[in-house]
């Protein structure tokens, strides 16, 4: 399954893993009533933000970051990293970024900047894990 | 041609190895499956930030719904 619309349903799908429908469905809830609505906002974020791509005028700032490679903000994530005390995480992340570089080529992968991107705009969306004694 | 095949493969396994583990480092939410469709997505042209945008929706939507599981197994 390779086309955008499949995609997002598989995208949607995983997004309920975990969910237990049994104990749902008790309350009333259907599955595929909530599949709908889960591609339905989907599609309302992706298309809201295309629309606000055109017609949204960033300040001189927020458009030089815009305009910054994806692998330059991991650079800058990375400096950040090394400012808050965390340099192994920091030194890790340049040694896979530069990994990186050196297996995307013979992946055939072509939109490697917007994957980075998406990691770089995802970034600490999610607590880091809890750290184990 | 299959040896040329395997190659590409294991470049492929390898660069969502290692896609993986900056992702992991960076606290992005994505495991392997999810980072993989991500791939694609951004693959077939999808812009990164409308993506983010669909997967922290996707994320607010399935936590409410944890939510009221959370509250008919209570209730």
């Amino acid at each position: 399954s390779n086309s955008i619309t499949e995609l997002l349903g598989a995208l949607c799908d995983r997004s309920l893993s975990g969910v237990s429908w049994k104990r749902l469905s008790l309350g009333g809830a259907s599955r595929e009533a909530f599949r709908r609505t889960l591609r339905k906002r989907a599609y309302g974020a992706l298309l809201s933000k295309l629309f606000q791509d055109s017609s949204f005028k960033p300040n001189s700032t927020a458009n030089a970051l815009a305009n910054t490679p994806a692998h330059n903000k991991m650079l800058m994530i990375s400096f950040d990293l090394r400012v808050s005390g965390c340099t192994e995480a920091a030194e890790r992340l340049e040694v896979l970024l530069a990994q990186l570089h050196e297996v995307a080529l013979s992946s055939g992968l072509a939109e490697l900047d917007s994957v980075l991107e998406l990691l770089v705009q995802l970034a600490g969306s999610v607590p880091p894990p809890a750290v184990s004694f | 041609m299959a040896s040329a095949a395997n190659t590409n493969m294991n470049a492929v396994r390898e660069t969502m190895d290692v896609l993986l583990e900056i992702s992991r480092l960076l606290n992005t939410g994505l495991d392997m499956e999810s980072l993989s469709i991500c791939v694609r997505l951004c693959e077939q042209g999808i812009n990164p930030e409308a993506l983010s945008s669909v997967i922290k929706e996707l994320r607010r939507a399935s936590d409410s719904l944890k939510v009221s599981e959370n509250s008919t197994s209570q209730g």
